[in-house]
């Protein structure tokens, strides 16, 4: 029994989507530019050349919120998508009928259809593959070359990313929806 | 080429297959009616990791020039993940996308799976299945369709540069190199280097004596100019830069004619000229000069011709208000840069990388490197570092002396020119031209590709068509490999024990890439195939080197059959002598005698050692590792032998200024109505060699050309258009990304697309070639590839 | 026992096909339709889900909205047979046996879109039986749909012996009214969705869901009995139409102007894209709402014509606003940044359905007149029929 969350310090993020692609190779995530269960989100800056807003410009990488209140398990019909003991969001495929409800409901786009089994897929936290063997990175953690982001037990006091959400200013994606999100992103 | 799988009825396979991860299948089931070896191929495109049995396998990755380590995850012979190695003081516990999509450049159904000759015309792509044996006869007797070596080098009374030979960047290029330059000898050799950073590390090395390493954790002021790290990444620059970037320690200004995502975490962002970076740098050193904000003990003790370079900048009245006009950067932007950089504890002028943008480079980084040493940051903590290498015993080559082999020529509008790597477009153009005093007839290429890398395209295609014999090692049919006359198909990277490496600077320590997997299909690892080639070349090259080697002929008089072969082998023409252990045991035996056997082992396991390992090597937190205690980290290593050169008096015997100097003719300046094109890079890619990547190409599916929205408006371009980029060496089409990123006059494309072989279906025809456009010029100082001075027109199609 | 024991089936059963002139044509067109239909499903069959244009950012595509309109319609028309028994209103008595059956005939057509709408049909009958959600909408309306057919069914086979009664024709109006709530609510529960979040989508699917079944009763009763003996339920069908169309005209009136007051974020920018919509303003409000008020109003009060044809527009304005609300919470995209350098900033999300959803979506018209069809001839329906 675990509360896991995720710490992203963003703002060392350069938009490389490294962590996209070991997500995709770690989990056998079906390929094609829309079935992607992590992204990085970035913007055209503001203003006109040469005089464009260097505050504007900003690389902003998520994924599944892993919510304690998740619009999307409410909305689920058959319950295919589920919390396990440790908080994460799954969706168990042998449930899912398809209805893209889930969709619809996410605020956070992180849910897409995986075409090979024609169910709903998306972040697992690596909780099928890294975290059952053991592990205590997810692969988007363990691959970033700036280090943006840090996995752990939010119930612990002594993890890294207790004392980090203790210690940083932080904030959350689309939080006045009530979903409590579980990524915090340090400022 | 045989039928085979094609990537759609792969990927339709894999449909079928997909839904249960990890087992695997072997391709005699994927490959219909063919007789194959038994290899185990993933069935899907991405396999899912499992929770059971696995190995980790620690590799250098080979997607790029950095070798960063990492781990092969294999899961019942198919390699299902690749993780980073948290031993490796360089690449620091990461790798970055395409590191990470290195697995489908091994698992590529386009592969080059067996020997191919060819049986059509050059550029056809039509290729016939052979054995490897097949394939070293081909070369060195040639079939129907083209000569061998041997009745090349018949012809030209073994003159052995009449072979050319080229070589992109990479762990087995030594290997290569000692085949056809040592072994069989010739010395006309291009590689990468003439269109990539040669002006940088020349410039750097005659100045402060070393390229160096910039300490990025320990600087408070950067400025980053036509360097994009957040981009191209390059380990562990792009680490420790965007970690302190924001206002949160390092203040970073960046010089770049774009936005890039390295300006995106700027402080300040400067529109530069391309091209006139140079004038930037005069002026900054016109403020330090004018205002005494430099070291002064630093320089006193360091400089070689200080006091006349300072008189040289200040009366040639390099201000602000003169670089204003020429670099688009504002005069008083320029005062407050050189202030705040003299001002800063640990300030960094970056270096920069990459390829050459304009003719005066040579003296731009001159400039930069003099900057630098200004602020006497130089071999301290925070500060460009010289750092330290461990030493690997040297291996000896016995190389063979050949009395008719004639010298390099690509000599033509070059002040310094390489001698042993030469420069690309000279050595094409001369060929081309018929200005090589002598013909070159073969090339003998590995893993590079001119085509889509050295400028103005068709005069490549036009150069390899006029060889007698064209040879390619590699491992997907490249655009270039589709002239060759033999194709030889090369284990990836991860399917190859490589040479061991030692990398140097701050935190030294000696790594190893370990085979993940064996070579799947019929490849083979270079060394192999170096070896092999080798002997099969040996002794019919010896006869035609006994017919017209008067020397040889004068050693050998009166000597008996045992006699002539002693000598053969003592002066090393067995060529195949290099390669007489594997590249397992060679590594093993050069790092036991340097380290000790413990070290070896801990190499085998981790992929990396340095001396003190062991005790040195802390995790800090779940992402950062201490390799080096900071007390036992290189920071401070030249001391008084630490030498500065402002005026660089040698080099006006060779035509080239001794202390950088700016030109009008170098302004920046595009006739109306066209554009300067200026190229680059993306994270996501590492130029032709990745653009057939699957796991790639979600992240980003072709190239576009991005111009200025405003103008793209004028003209009725929209995102998505495709629009036609002329040059005068040449055309494409490709689409448009209106963006303000970029200024009116100018446009940018990716590096790496418009691939033309059709045996590559992903990268085939899929957006824009540069190269085919670029104007193949040079710069004087090395005749190195200029890449930024080509002015293109636009029209939409 | 015999079938006929438990459905009230004709004793002479006879499918007759002398269609008029009208007849023929609503044939004719019903044939097409099922040709078009059967055309989609072979498409479906032949490639799954990528046959339809929906995506990850628009997962719900025009077979949403088809099948929306479909229950709707299906739930409306029960809710007023059935109030017509429990409330005694003898005026639409006449129509009530026909429009139970037909009303029942309608959700079936829903379903006939649903199946290829939904991924996994047999998973869902399993699943909400075994792991049923009581916090999603769809759950309910798997429990709602059942409960409002078996009550339905029942009321009309007792309606059949003669018995009207309270009971079940209560039960079938309330789960009636409660699936057609539920159906609003799954727009209107989408909490992140600013537009669509509220009560809005629940209250327009009843008013607009019954006014369909005076839609359905109006042109039936055109075709199936004379205007004389139906002319009271003629004039209770307008009077409820014009209550129901202004009700929701205010109701759009308001929303709309809380969604531009302040220019609202997440809100405007839908508002903006209805506008600019012709589908929008010619048949959702045009023909679907103010040529019916109209002719409700002003039409002639003893002739049915002019009414039965508006209601031909107003289903087919419903049928557009449906397309319109399930768009309507799809086109604000969810991600609002670049997820790649070379795209477009996110901006409306657009959608057009691909000819296989058009064709299974439209071609379950031609299947609900087919079986309207049959159950005309096999069914007793007719006032004569009963007691």
């Amino acid at each position: 029994m675990a509360r896991y969350g995720m710490a992203l310090d963003y703002k060392n993020c350069i938009n490389c989507r490294a962590c996209e692609v070991a997500c995709k190779e770690e989990n056998g995530v079906e390929l094609g530019a829309e079935k992607h269960r992590i992204w990085v989100g970035s913007n055209n800056p503001d203003g006109e050349w040469p005089n464009l807003s260097l505050s504007s410009a900003v690389f902003l990488p998520s994924q599944c919120q892993h919510c304690e209140e998740a619009p999307c398990q409410e909305v689920c019909p058959t319950n295919a998508t589920y919390y396990n003991d440790d908080g994460i969001v799954l969706v168990d495929s042998d449930k899912c009928i398809l209805c893209t409800y889930c969709m619809n409901a996410c605020p956070y786009d992180a849910r897409y259809v995986d075409e090979r089994t024609m169910t709903v897929d998306k972040c697992t936290f690596c909780s099928d593959t890294r975290l059952a063997r053991g592990e205590t990175t997810t692969a988007c953690q363990a691959t970033c070359p700036t280090k943006v982001r840090t996995f752990g037990d939010l119930d612990d006091p002594n993890s890294e990313i207790s004392q980090l959400l203790e210690n940083r200013e932080h904030f959350s994606l689309k939080a006045h929806l009530g979903t409590k999100p579980k990524l915090f992103y340090l400022r | 080429m045989q039928v085979e799988i094609s990537r759609r009825k792969f990927l339709q396979g894999s449909v079928a297959l997909s839904i249960v991860g990890g087992t695997a299948v072997s391709t005699t089931s994927l490959l219909s009616g063919e007789q194959e070896e038994h290899h185990t191929l993933p069935e899907n495109i991405t396999t899912k990791t499992g929770t059971g049995k696995a190995e980790n396998i620690p590799f250098l990755c080979g997607i790029c020039v950095n070798k960063c380590a990492g781990f092969a995850r294999v899961e019942n012979g198919v390699i299902t993940k690749l993780n980073p190695n948290p031993y490796f003081p360089k690449s620091r516990n990461m790798l970055c996308p395409r590191g990470n999509a290195g697995i489908q450049t091994t698992y590529d159904p386009d592969r080059l799976k067996y020997p191919l000759i060819r049986i059509g015309e050059r550029g056809d792509g039509k290729y016939k299945r052979v054995s490897w044996d097949e394939a070293y006869e081909a070369i060195l007797n040639g079939t129907d369709k083209f000569k061998g070596i041997k009745h090349i080098l018949d012809e030209e009374k073994d003159n052995r540069a009449t072979i050319g030979y080229c070589n992109g960047e990479g762990l087995s290029k030594e290997g290569f190199e000692v085949l056809v330059g040592e072994k069989i000898g010739s010395p006309n050799y291009v590689d990468e280097i003439s269109i990539c950073l040669e002006t940088t590390l020349g410039a750097y090395v005659n100045t402060i004596g070393t390229y160096g390493e910039a300490d990025l954790n320990n600087a408070d002021y950067l400025i980053i100019a036509g360097a994009n790290r957040a981009e191209a990444i390059i380990t562990p620059d792009t680490m420790d830069m965007f970690k302190r970037t924001q206002r949160r320690g390092l203040k970073t200004i960046v010089l770049d004619p774009r936005f890039t995502n390295t300006a995106a975490k700027a402080d300040r962002w400067y529109a530069v000229n391309p091209g006139t970076d140079l004038a930037f740098v005069l002026a900054l050193t016109y403020v330090v000069m004018n205002e005494a904000l430099y070291d002064k003990d630093f320089v006193t003790k360091h400089g070689v011709g200080f006091e006349e370079y300072k008189n040289h900048i200040l009366s040639h009245k390099y201000t602000p208000e003169w670089a204003e006009k020429i670099t688009n950067i504002p005069a008083k932007e320029i005062y407050k840069t050189a202030r705040e950089f003299m001002a800063a504890e640990h300030p960094i002028y970056y270096q920069g990388r990459r390829s050459v943008f304009s003719k005066n480079d040579f003296q731009l980084r001159r400039a930069m490197a003099i900057f630098q040493a200004l602020s006497g940051n130089l071999d301290k903590k925070g500060g460009i570092i010289y750092g330290q290498k461990l030493a690997l015993p040297k291996e000896e080559v016995n190389s063979p002396m050949y009395a008719q082999v004639k010298d390099r020529f690509d000599k033509d509008g070059i002040a310094i020119p390489a001698q042993k790597t030469g420069s690309w477009i000279v050595f094409r153009n001369m060929v081309l031209e018929g200005k090589a005093p002598y013909p070159i007839r073969a090339m003998f290429m590995r893993k590079h590709n001119p085509l889509a890398g050295v400028p103005n395209t068709a005069k490549t295609v036009e150069f390899l068509k006029k060889m007698d014999l064209n040879v390619m090692i590699d491992i997907l049919p490249s655009d270039t490999a589709m002239y060759a006359d033999v194709i030889l198909p090369e284990a990836s990277y991860l399917e190859r024990t490589s040479p061991v490496a030692s990398y140097g600077f701050l935190e030294p320590a000696i790594v190893q890439r370990r085979a993940a997997i064996k070579p799947l299909f019929e490849t083979k690892v270079p060394e192999q195939i170096y070896k092999e080639l080798a002997e099969k070349l040996s002794k019919p090259l010896w006869e035609i080197t006994k017919k017209y080697d008067e020397d040889v002929q004068d050693d050998l008089k009166g000597k008996s059959k045992e006699e002539e072969e002693k000598y053969y082998k003592a002066n090393g023409f067995d060529l195949a002598d290099a390669w007489e252990k594997p590249v397992e045991e060679a590594n093993k035996e050069r790092v036991a005698k340097a380290f000790g056997e413990k070290a070896w082992k801990t190499l085998e396991e981790k992929g990396v050692f340095y001396p003190e390992m062991e005790k040195y090597h802390k995790q800090l937190n779940p992402n950062e590792f201490q390799y080096y205690p900071d007390n036992k980290k290189y920071y401070t290593t030249r001391k008084d032998a630490l030498k500065v050169v402002f005026n660089f008096k040698n080099l006006t015997k060779k035509g080239v200024d001794a202390m950088p100097t700016w030109y009008d003719k170098w302004n920046f300046s595009v006739p109306d109505g066209q554009f300067r094109l200026v190229t680059g890079r993306h994270a996501q890619f590492t130029q032709s060699g990745t653009t057939n990547n699957m796991m790639l190409r979600d992240l980003i599916p072709t190239n576009y050309i991005w111009i200025n929205s405003r103008v793209a408006s004028q003209r009725g371009i929209k995102f998505g258009d495709v629009v036609e980029v002329k040059s005068s060496v040449g055309k494409i089409t490709i689409k448009a990304y209106p963006t303000e990123k970029i200024a009116p006059n100018q446009i940018f494309m990716l590096h790496g697309f418009g691939g033309s072989s059709e045996k590559m279906e992903m990268a085939y025809g899929n957006g824009g070639n540069d190269a085919a456009i670029i104007e193949d010029k040079i710069e004087p100082v090395y005749g190195a590839a200029v890449m930024h001075e080509t002015n293109v027109e636009i029209r939409k199609v | 026992m015999m079938m006929k024991d438990f459905i009230p089936l004709k004793e002479n059963i006879h499918i007759n096909l002398n269609f008029s002139m009208v007849g023929k044509i609503v044939a004719a067109a019903s044939v097409i339709l099922i040709g078009f239909y059967l055309f989609g499903v072979v498409n479906f069959l032949e490639h799954g889900h990528h046959a339809y244009n929906t995506t990850r950012e628009h997962p719900w595509g025009f077979l949403v909205s088809a099948y929306e309109f479909f229950v709707a319609l299906s739930m409306g028309t029960i809710a007023i047979a059935t109030s017509a028994i429990f409330f005694d209103i003898k005026a639409l008595k006449p129509l009530v046996k026909r429009m139970l059956v037909f009303g029942l005939l309608a959700l079936i057509a829903g379903f006939a879109v649903f199946l290829f709408e939904i991924g996994h049909p047999i998973t869902m009958v399993i699943y909400t039986a075994l792991s049923g959600h009581p916090t999603s909408a769809l759950f309910w309306l798997g429990v709602f749909y059942p409960l409002t057919m078996l009550f339905t069914a029942i009321t009309y086979v007792l309606y059949v012996k003669g018995k009207e009664s309270k009971v079940y024709s209560m039960l079938a109006l309330i789960f009636a009214n409660s699936s057609i709530l539920t159906a609003g609510s799954i727009f209107g529960l989408l909490n992140d969705n600013a537009f669509a979040s509220g009560v809005f989508y629940q209250i327009e699917f009843i008013a607009s869901g019954i006014l369909g079944g005076i839609f359905l009763f109006s042109i039936i009763a055109k075709f199936f009995i004379t205007t004389k003996e139906f002319e009271k339920g003629v004039l209770l069908l307008k009077g409820a139409s014009i209550a129901l169309i202004s009700l929701l005209l205010i109701m759009y009136l308001v929303k709309f102007l809380q969604a531009v007051y302040g220019d609202v974020p997440g809100k405007v920018e839908i508002v903006e894209h209805i506008f600019a919509s012709p589908r929008f303003w010619l048949f959702e409000i045009l023909l679907g709402l103010v040529f019916p008020l109209f002719v409700a109003i002003w039409g002639s009060k003893e002739k049915i014509g002019m009414f039965c044809l508006a209601s031909v527009f107003g289903l087919i304005g419903l049928m557009s606003a449906r397309i319109n609300v399930v768009e309507a919470v799809q086109i604000v995209p969810k991600q609002l940044m670049k997820v790649t350098e070379y795209q477009l900033p996110p901006s409306i999300i657009s959608y057009t359905p691909s000819m296989t959803e058009w064709a299974i979506g439209l071609g379950a018209i031609g299947i609900f007149i087919f079986l309207l069809f049959i159950a005309e001839s096999v069914l007793k329906l007719d006032k004569k029929d009963a007691h």
